[in-house]
Order: structure tokens, then sequence, then C-alpha cells
């Protein structure tokens, strides 16, 4: 009885900080620039595909994951530069469905690339299971908790304590007057891509060897990112985190306890209950946007 | 309403114009869209003055201000800073160049704290150890800010949150500092401390444009003043005189 919730909990904390990760990136864009990048889940792929093929080359664990982080990155760069920065008298929606178009693009070339097939990769560390009350704990887990920790407090520390963090919360609370102050908003909006694609590789690297990999994951990966977001309240980082690991742990529940048919459901279902009751999310901002 | 450029004084001997001329604006066109905002805008400010602009609601004052900053792109006609064509600045550059703006509405970043907005006003500045010594100085200028340096500058006042932005600005070390309706929305006591606070800026040695539609006050403060209607310099002269132009004093002044 317990050893059954624990199980399903862990896996839900553990799939609930990669939305999280997931969600902190789409929070940082629409902060920056009030789009969702609906291509935030191919970042995730990029990390997973390219850490699993450069391994297969024979490249040494933690130089594919470094590459693979830098290669995302430079993609987030170059969707910014190359697909949003040409359209910038465009209104956000056309932006959003750029992004869109963006994510089919990537997908497309990494089939062309990776194949279709799913991709296995191993554990980072022991591949031997931990006993918690008879729960069992992947210790994958472990590392996704332990980074997912380490990112968060790294984005908290760049906020809070560099002046190029508190460049972009500027920007994202008012555009004009951080011009005004010599902030050049474009190169705000790209590094914004940029942590969000870091972000996203990262939480697409470290949850492959728990979920497997292929050129597609980043549709299903990034809507649920997306939801989580959208529950905690788009622009909230707390939210976001919140939101993950809540969509994470009532996903996890309804899979064990019902049936794992309707995982995908409970989460459409508890952005529709939630945006019902709150339309702004958990921590979503009260005031209403401003002309 | 008048067409016509009405010349009040005699134009300054060119000469000695041209040797303190620090912004010149000449033949400025702008626009929204299709929409023409500024026509053929003729301004110039001097090293050391304070200049102010005066013009009803809509009359294109920020958009003027906006297009100092680089932030409103010119159509025609040119803008030049200290003889330098601004045409190819961009908005950061020439916040590092000298040319610092106050907007309308102080449009200080409410979820940051007091001392990060004033930081963030060194942006261009990169990190260089005067910073700190400036951020003291604007505390001593505005000790309201230093008691608040810890709070959001969103839970500020309307008068708090001017000085914030007033000096915000100032730490990116002005030279011509352009001011856009410091008066707007706050109490005669605060706009005098305000107005006050302007004549100490001129007299350490920091060039004003100062954009009002309080037009009595800015016009008292000013060594020259314009009058802007519908996007079109109409009248201009020293401050003095324009006080005391009978048009001046019945559209503006109410009297």
């Amino acid at each position: 009885m317990l050893a059954e919730f624990l199980q399903y909990l862990f896996t839900g904390i553990t799939i609930g900080a990669t939305y999280a990760l997931i969600a902190l990136g789409f929070t940082l864009i629409y902060n920056a620039s009030h789009v969702i990048n609906f291509a935030q889940g191919e970042f995730l792929m990029i990390g997973g595909m390219a850490t699993v093929s450069l391994t297969a080359m024979g490249v040494p664990m933690v130089i594919a994951v470094v590459l693979a982080v830098i290669l995302a990155g430079v993609l987030g760069i170059a969707l910014q530069r190359f697909a949003i920065a040409p359209a910038k008298q465009a209104d956000v929606v056309t932006l959003i469905i750029i992004t869109i178009g963006a994510s089919i693009f990537i997908r497309g070339i990494a089939q062309v690339v990776w194949g279709k097939e799913y991709h296995v990769m191993q554990n980072f560390s022991t591949d031997q299971p931990i006993q918690v009350f008879g729960a069992v704990l992947n210790s994958q887990s472990l590392w996704v908790l332990g980074i997912g920790a380490v990112m968060v407090v790294a984005l908290v520390l760049f906020f809070t304590k560099t002046l190029i963090g508190k460049a972009i919360l500027a920007t994202s609370m008012n555009k004009e007057a951080a011009r005004l102050v010599g902030i050049r908003t474009q190169m705000v909006l790209m590094l914004a891509f940029m942590v969000s694609a870091l972000l996203g590789s990262v939480a697409g690297i470290v949850v492959a060897p728990i979920t497997f990999t292929s050129y597609d994951i980043g549709i299903i990966l990034g809507l649920k990112g997306f939801v989580a977001a959208a529950i905690g309240g788009l622009g909230s980082g707390v939210g976001a985190v919140v939101g993950g690991l809540a969509l994470g742990i009532v996903e996890a529940m309804a899979a064990g306890y019902i049936s794992s048919d309707y995982k995908d459901a409970v989460a459409f279902s508890m952005i529709l209950l939630v945006l019902f009751f709150m339309p702004r999310g958990l921590f979503g901002a009260k005031v209403v946007e401003r002309v | 309403m008048s067409e016509q450029h009405t010349e009040m004084a005699p134009a300054q001997p060119s000469s000695e114009q041209a040797s303190q001329e620090m912004l010149s604006i000449r033949g400025l066109v702008t626009s929204y869209g299709q929409i023409e905002v500024l026509h053929d805008v003729d301004i110039h400010i001097n090293s050391g003055e304070i200049v102010s602009l005066v013009g009803a609601n809509g009359a294109g004052k920020s958009t003027l201000l906006m297009t100092i900053s680089g932030l409103q792109p010119t159509d025609r006609g040119a803008v030049s800073f200290e003889g330098k064509d601004l045409a190819k600045i961009a908005a950061d550059q020439r916040v590092a160049d000298g040319i610092v703006q106050v907007p309308e509405g102080r449009q200080v970043f409410k979820d940051l704290s007091v001392h990060d907005n004033l930081l963030l006003g060194a942006y261009t500045r990169g990190k260089t150890p005067e910073i700190m010594d400036d951020l003291e100085r604007m505390y001593t200028k505005f000790p309201i800010l230093r008691q608040k340096r810890h709070n959001l500058a969103g839970e500020l006042s309307g008068g708090q949150q001017q000085m914030l932005a007033m000096g915000r600005a100032l730490m990116a070390k002005p030279r011509l500092l352009l001011l856009d309706e410091p008066s707007m929305g706050l109490a005669p006591l605060i706009i005098e401390e305000i107005f006050n606070i302007v004549k100490e800026l001129k007299e350490e040695g920091i060039t004003i444009f100062l954009v009002e539609q309080n037009a009595s006050q800015a016009l008292a403060l000013a060594d020259r003043g314009y009058v802007l209607e519908t996007g079109k310099v109409v009248i201009e002269g020293t401050g003095q005189e324009l006080l005391s132009n009978e048009k001046v004093r019945e559209a503006y002044l109410g009297m």
C-alpha cells in the first residue's frame, strides 16, 4: 500500500522535475517576449538524441553531454536570430506560429539525421535500483532531481545576482524603459532563447535513460511542459516548478491507480480544471496586461 | 490653428551658437505607420542650457524625445549630437554617449528593487568601481531612495517613482538629460521639489531638455523654449519671451 504509493510518487516527482525544467524554458521566453515557444520540446529531443549519437560514436559521456547542450544552445540562438528576429514587426500570435513551424522543421531534420527508431540511453551511474520502503527508486531519478535542483538554483542566482539577469527581468517588465537605459532588447531575447534551450536540453538528457528518446519526443514533452507552465501561471518561475511537479505527480497517480491509458488525458483535464477556476494559473500575475 | 512659424527672438549670432551647440534637430519628420506625427521640426539645444518644450497632449512631444533617444525611427531630417549624426547610432549607444531620457510616466522597473533600478541605470557603463560612488551620490541627492532601497519600485509613491526614474537616468552619467513630463500627476509640493532638482542638475553642468504640459513652471525655469502644436514648432524664444507671449499665455497658461 505505502510501497505502491511511494512508487507512484517517485515516478511522478521524477517526470515532474523534467516538466518543471521545460516549463521554466517556456516561462523565460514568455517573460522576455510574450511568445510561447512551441519549439521548446525540440530542445529536449536535441539534447537526448545528440548525446545518444555522440556516445554511440565513442565520445565519452561527459563530453557528449556538454556538446549536446552546446548544440541546443546554438540552436536556441539560431531560432531567435533566423526565425523570430526577422519577423520583429509581427504580432505575438504570428511569432507563436513561427515557433510551431520551427519545431516541425527541427523534427524533420532530426528524423533525417537520426532516423525514426527509439534510442536507449544508459543510466548515468548504476543500473541497480534503490529500495525505499519497498518501493523501487531508479538511480537515474536521483540524477533528474539533483540536476533539476541545480538548474533551478543556478537560474535563481542568475536572475538575482547578475546585472545581465536583472536586465532580462527589466526587459520583461518594461521593454521601452529597458531600451532607454541602454539594454539591447534583441540581445536579451536571444539570451532568453539560449538559456531556455540549455534548460530544455539538460532536461532532455537527464530524462532520456528513463523515457528513451526519439526524434518526436519533443511534441508530447513540450506540450506537457506548456501545461505545467500554464497551470503554474505563465510567466511565474515558482509557478513553473510547482506546476511541473504537480502535473508529474497527478499523472503518475492516475497512471498507477486508474490506468496508464489515461495518463495524457489527465494532464489536459488538469489544465482545463485549473484554468477554469483560476484563469491566471496558480501563481499568475494578478494585474491585467497594460497597454 | 496658426500654420506659420512665429520667430520670436532674433536669432543669436550663428558662430556663437555653433560653437556650443549640443543637439541639433533639422527638418525632422517622423510617423507612426501612415500617420505623420512630426512635420519638419527644427530645434537646437546648446550645451549647459535648460530648454523647455511645451505643447498640448498629442502634439508630438514624447515622440520627439523617443526620436532623440533612437526608439522612434526618423523618416526625414537629421538629428545630430555634438556634431555627430545620430542616424546610424543605436539606442544603447546613444545612452552610452550621454543622451539619457526619463520617460513619461516614470516607467520604473516595478518588480525590481529601488537599488536594482538604479544599478540598471548604469547598465551601459559596464563594471567600474565609480558606479558604487555614483550610487552613493544618488542616495545623497534623493534620501528617500536610500530609505526605500530594498523596496520594490512599484511600491513607491508617484513622486518617489519620479525621483527613482531621474536617479536611474543620472546613473548613466548623462550630458543631455531628456525629461518627459516629470510633473505629471504629482502634488504641487513634489513638483516644486522635482523642479528644484532640475535646477541643481543644470548647475552640475547637465544640459536639460524639459518637455512639459505644465508650461508656466517649465518656461520659468528655461533658458529657451519651444511650443509644439500638432507636430510643428510654432513659437520659439527665451523662457521669458514665451511667458509673456500673448498666444502662449492664452493657450498654455490659461490667462
